[in-house]
């Protein structure tokens, strides 16, 4: 039994998907005999968790500031262990076009597209390039903000005309959209879900719209007028590939714990095209993520338990690797980098939509050199852990750190 | 869309989105007063059950209200109800059974909208213009329906100061809308909530006035002109309805809460009623100038909006490639919130407009709410502009949308047209001179 702090609400668009989340699984904390501190979070949030001494940060947050790093970080310095993917996964995975990128370079197949922000529209004269695009495209097009996790933003262009203001609606949530080659076939969630033997994928649970029109993608997301199946009825071998393929999406990203990778399977070429991961899928009753893990014979309190089980193992792995490793005190240069980007970081927590700078250096040295892509992740990753452990080095007492 | 507008209850958020009416100038001591009324005359009757159709005392009080627009009311007409919502609940359970038709204005309440979706009514909307509901259409929409051998179980209206249209029906709609209810023997649900805070012109008779009470049901409401947190509303129709309303109505509450019953009642005892409706309409009034003035300041010449006489709020329709709820995303990082017109359609249509609230922000935050939201504008058609290659109108808004364009060389307009808005369906009167929008503040 632990203590554990539920992190719910925010300030995102997602907020009430959020405090749904929230309340099952305080109930299913509850129930396994957990004491749960339930935290909305806002501008007293790390008040309210030094006050709150937990043992463990349940994050239930979704969209920007909960599910792309923000939070994560916050924890990581609080020294407070958290469920789900750490700092750099979940920049990775909130970011539309990243993950994009990461997985060409992977070469995992996601559908082709093109991705710009509104200085490139503004100052570049991007809008030229667009005809180009829609012949490289076709017709219809997805419009979708690179940063939000729902379907918020997301638009279909079925001809030209409607291109401006699919790319209006899209830059309203984001500063950068991306244009997307519309896949046509089936529309599948693989959720996956950490477990003893390293991560495993959970059925397949499949989005089919209760009406003809294909490219009314809000139905999905509106209660009553989509159903889903899980496990999808697809062939085995089908099955097999398109869980491959999500656990290699997992795996490339950096995931821990559980996520949901959403995967279209291209009716034309039966080939699973990944569209984007999501670091903190919900866990509402009509959500995905337990649906599966219910077809798997894993009800709600057992998820639970094991996502918190997973985030103590996380915590305990990585005490235990920084023991081992016994390091010396970081270079001065480096720690007074390190001092000075954890600095800025902070000073802009207020603003969720900040993105962690130590995330872009990373996923910078990443994207430079894409080949070896599996080495340069465990690299990006040790770094960012060095950093933090620099850190807790370098500031033997995080109230001043806090204060700073 | 339901989940952006609960971001918008956040204490930083400027927010036009509710139609909240300002409870802080109430006075404390009415309410005290008011209180100790009841403690000493009423205790045990104000703690206890009451009759289903409502206290003889409060129907008193709400005779009194009606009769102040020209209405004269038998007390055994009417039931009292928990808040105007209510009504508009019961009435429908009464009379609607699934794929019944109702007829509604196009934009009509966004709060009737869930009501009538969830006895699964089939809405049938008819557009609004400057003088209200479209009576013309909703005669040939009654006309197509008659094909059909359907016919609508009741017709909704908000005639005078629209929610969320701010219009007000003019006497010959009103006029007509009673004859073809009396020809076609429908239904009418008038709801009134905002008919006394009028802060220009003289008021048309309600429907209910000229009607007499055959077809015409009537929905008031002490929430504009007292206080929501009581919920307390009426509604007064026809004998057979009635009946039907008020085993509805035992079904859902058993009755009114007694306890605000008594309390207007003691509120009427008090004083005279019309004094804070008075300073209310004064409040009101000028902060409709103020974002009246505000809009005309900070909002681009492709915007219209509509200039209402009195009531709560102000509509406003945007060029058609700006969908007002991806601009609330957009908005709610400037903590500014309004109500997205979709809200108002049950056919997806309004998804150029909003609805702006100006009874409960102060003038500061109405002026700055409407500037933020202005800028959030005025940056989307910019970028419109430049991904289209073609400005932004500068001048003022002369014509109808179908001349996006005319700014633009006239071959540019002329080979490639702007296509119909699909959302626009409120061809209000276009932004009227500073000077004229200025007046009666």
């Amino acid at each position: 039994m632990s203590r554990v702090a539920v992190l719910k609400g925010g300030h995102s668009l997602e907020r009430q998907v959020s405090l749904r989340s929230g309340a099952r699984v305080e109930d299913a904390l509850g129930r396994l005999g957990h004491e749960v501190v339930a935290i909305d979070v806002g501008l007293d949030l790390v008040a309210r968790l030094e006050e709150a001494e937990a043992d463990v940060a349940f994050i239930v947050l979704h969209g920007p500031g909960g599910e792309d790093g923000t939070v994560q970080e916050l924890l990581e310095i609080l020294d407070v262990p958290y469920t789900g993917s750490g700092v750099l996964a979940c920049s990775r995975c909130i970011d539309k076009v990243l993950t994009k990128h990461l997985l060409i370079a992977a070469e995992i197949p996601t559908p082709e597209f093109f991705a710009f922000n509104e200085t490139a529209f503004r100052e570049l004269g991007a809008a030229d390039a667009l005809p180009a695009i829609e012949e490289r495209l076709r017709f219809p097009i997805v419009v979708k903000p690179a940063a939000q996790g729902s379907a918020l933003g997301i638009k279909f262009a079925r001809a030209a005309e409607d291109v401006p203001a699919a790319l209006v609606a899209a830059f309203s949530y984001d500063t950068k959209v991306l244009l997307e080659r519309h896949v046509l076939g089936r529309d599948l969630a693989i959720s996956v879900l950490d477990g003893p033997d390293g991560p495993e994928a959970l059925p397949i649970v499949e989005a089919i719209p209760r009406n003809e029109d294909f490219y009314d993608f809000e139905a999905r997301y509106e209660y009553g007028r989509t159903a889903f199946t899980c496990p999808a009825e697809l062939p085995a071998s089908v099955t097999e590939r398109v869980q491959e393929v999500a656990l290699d999406t997992y795996r490339l990203l950096g995931c821990s714990g559980f996520a949901r990778v959403d995967v279209m399977l291209e009716e034309a070429t039966d080939e699973p095209l990944v569209l984007e991961a999501n670091a903190i899928p919900g866990l509402t009753e009509t959500s995905l993520l337990p649906q599966a893990a219910d077809a798997a014979g894993i009800g709600l309190e057992a998820l639970v338990d094991r996502i918190v089980e997973l985030a103590f193992e996380r915590a305990s792995a990585r005490a235990s690797a920084d023991a081992r490793r016994q390091p010396p005190l970081p270079p001065a240069k480096s720690s007074g980098d390190t001092l000075s980007r954890k600095s800025l970081n902070f000073s802009t927590t207020s603003s969720w939509s900040s993105t962690s700078c130590s995330n872009s250096i990373a996923d910078s040295a990443i994207t430079s050199s894409a080949a070896k892509i599996g080495a340069l992740v465990r690299t990006a990753s040790a770094r960012a852990s060095d950093g933090r452990e620099s850190i807790s080095t370098s500031f033997p007492s995080r109230r001043s750190v806090m204060d700073a | 869309m339901r989940d952006l507008m609960a971001v918008t209850a956040r204490p930083e958020v400027i927010s036009l989105a509710g139609g909240l009416p300002d409870t802080s100038t109430f006075p404390p001591d009415t309410f005290a007063a008011v209180a100790t009324r009841i403690a000493e005359e009423s205790c045990a009757k104000a703690l206890q059950y009451g009759p289903t159709e409502g206290l003889a005392e409060t129907k008193a009080c709400i005779a009194q209200v009606m009769a102040a627009e020209g209405m004269e009311v038998d007390p055994e007409d009417m039931i009292v109800t928990t808040g105007g919502q209510q009504v508009i609940d019961l009435v429908t359970k009464t009379l609607i059974d699934p794929g019944d038709v109702v007829v509604a204005e196009a934009p009509t309440y966004p709060g009737a909208v869930p009501v009538f979706s969830s006895y699964q009514a089939d809405v049938v909307q008819i557009d609004v213009d400057e003088e209200g509901m479209r009576v013309d259409l909703l005669e040939q929409t009654l006309e197509r329906l008659d094909r059909d051998g359907r016919r609508p179980k009741f017709i909704y209206t908000v005639p005078t100061f629209q929610n969320p249209a701010g219009v007000t029906m003019s006497l010959e709609r009103r006029d007509a809308l009673v004859e073809l209810a009396h020809r076609r023997e429908l239904l009418l649900l008038e709801d009134n909530p905002y008919g006394l805070l009028r802060y220009e012109g003289v008021a048309d008779p309600p429907l209910r006035a000229l009607e007499g009470g055959v077809y015409a049901m009537y929905l008031g409401t002490f929430s504009k002109i007292l206080s929501p947190g009581i919920r307390l509303g009426w509604v007064v129709a026809p004998p057979p309805v009635l009946e039907k309303i008020n085993l509805g109505k035992q079904a859902a509450d058993l009755c009114t809460s007694t306890l605000s019953q008594l309390m207007v009642q003691a509120y009427f005892d008090e004083g005279d009623w019309r004094d804070y409706v008075g300073s209310l309409t004064e409040i009101y009034r000028a902060r409709r100038d103020t974002m009246l003035d505000a809009l005309a300041e900070f909002f681009p010449a492709e915007a219209e909006w509509t200039r209402p006489a009195g009531g709560l709020f102000i509509w406003v329709t945007l060029p058609d490639f700006i969908d007002t709820t991806d601009l609330l995303a957009r908005a709610l990082r400037d903590n500014v919130a309004f109500v997205p017109g979709e809200a108002a359609y049950l056919d997806g249509r309004g998804r150029n407009s909003m609805r702006l609230n100006f009874s409960g922000s102060d003038e500061d935050a109405i002026r700055e709410g409407v500037r933020r939201i202005g800028k959030v504008v005025n940056e989307q058609v910019a970028l419109y502009g430049t991904l289209t290659g073609r400005p932004s109108r500068a001048a003022r808004a002369h014509a109808p949308a179908a001349s996006t364009a005319d700014s633009a060389p006239a071959d540019l307009a002329a080979a490639d047209p702007p296509k119909q808005p699909g959302g626009r369906v409120v061809p209000l009167p276009r932004r009227s001179p500073p000077e004229e929008r200025a007046g009666g503040s």
